[in-house]
């Protein structure tokens, strides 16, 4: 079966989400043809179309947004959409989706995942179903280490039974997640990655704040 | 002072400005996101891509009234208008706070505003209208907005119409 999965971080490497997307190809790569599409690459999104046209599931990834999709998630959409009508085309699709934040609640990746489950609506493809991450900020882009840990169990697992529903092309209710870990710890840790960004650019956690007039 | 952002056609810019309203437009000349976060941990609030929409965040701190008119998409604001709202996180921090006991950002400036949003679409369904309502409310307790409201309308035109009877009284 082919996937067509597009990847919705508006970043050109290091992300959390390409790092959900490369271990979702993981899982699904063995008995499937995975193409990963940049949505944030518009030059190739006339070839991203034949892509999905040859394929039979669509899995989306991408970072929640202030509270939504980020916008070029969006112009993708909307440009299938009008590719659809101009081509009379009807696809036969089932479409995943995952989206992952950097709040402790998943349920706040809720309405981006009903965002996208209007799309499937609106262009006549089904909804398959969404997964909603919370504390995002807290997966490595580079290492594996979250998926092993204590706090990330739960979502390993789902993720993998994920993988199952998409190779039966399944249809399940939408799943928000939180980390196995307390939200105060959640929080400090958070805190403690947007210090250490600050620290790698050479500013001071004051100068973090400040209000530019 | 109020700040509009809009997506209509320029035939309807010039009707929506009054007093010293900020209004930014589509002029087709806005640098997409590109999720660098440096508006946070580099250089706060300031926006790495040039444009005339980067200093929004900064612009942000002086108004009362936060007026958004945009197509309504699937139940999201349109590409264009989600774009500047991508590109002005600065405005809070990038740190954490509970309210209405969920994580969110904590306010960077001492302002409180309101958030108005008209959304407008042809054939809207009751859940993409759901959904929208969501969606504002979702954006006005994260930026600790003091009150906001959403009104759909037929097309743009209908917006204009309403725009044009406040303003005559």
């Amino acid at each position: 079966m082919q996937i067509a999965i597009l990847d919705g971080t508006p970043k050109f490497k290091e992300s959390r989400s390409g790092y959900l997307i490369n271990h979702m190809e993981n899982l699904l790569g063995g008995n499937n043809e995975c193409h990963q599409l940049k949505l944030i690459r518009k030059s190739q999104w006339q070839q991203y179309y034949k892509t999905i046209d040859e394929s039979e599931v669509i899995l989306l990834v991408a970072p929640l947004y202030v509270d939504g999709l980020p916008s070029h998630v969006l112009d993708f959409m909307y440009h299938y959409e009008k590719y659809l009508k101009d081509e009379g085309k009807t696809p036969n699709l089932v479409m995943y989706t995952i989206i992952n934040c950097g709040f402790y609640e998943g349920i706040q990746n809720k309405i981006a995942i009903e965002i996208v489950n209007n799309w499937c609506n609106k262009i006549g493809i089904t909804k398959g179903g969404g997964i909603g991450i919370g504390a995002g900020t807290l997966l490595a882009t580079d290492k594996p280490i979250p998926f092993t840990a204590a706090s990330r169990k739960t979502l390993k697992e789902e993720l993998q039974k994920f993988k199952e529903l998409i190779e039966v092309k399944g249809t399940k209710d939408d799943l928000y997640l939180n980390p196995q870990m307390s939200r105060s710890k959640c929080m400090r840790l958070s805190d403690m990655y947007w210090y250490f960004c600050g620290f790698a650019n050479r500013l001071t956690p004051k100068k973090l704040y400040v209000k530019r007039q | 002072m109020r700040l509009i952002i809009h997506d209509l056609s320029e035939e309807y810019e010039k009707k929506l400005k009054v007093n010293n309203d900020m209004v930014l437009g589509n002029d087709g000349t806005i640098k997409s996101c590109i999720g660098c976060f440096d508006c946070w941990t580099k250089h706060p609030v300031l926006c790495c891509l040039k444009d005339k929409y980067s200093d929004n965040p900064k612009n942000m701190q002086y108004m009362d009234e936060y007026v958004i008119i945009t197509e309504c998409y699937c139940g999201s604001y349109s590409p264009f208008i989600k774009n500047i709202l991508d590109r002005s996180i600065s405005y809070m921090l990038p740190f954490f706070v509970i309210r209405n006991d969920e994580m969110h950002h904590p306010e960077r400036y001492s302002n409180k505003f309101k958030l108005t949003v008209y959304a407008y679409g042809n054939s809207l369904t009751e859940r993409e209208k759901a959904t929208m309502k969501s969606f504002v409310k979702a954006n006005a307790i994260n930026l600790n907005c003091d009150d906001y409201t959403t009104t759909f309308f037929q097309s743009p035109q209908d917006i204009i119409s309403l725009w044009e009877g406040v303003k005559c009284k």
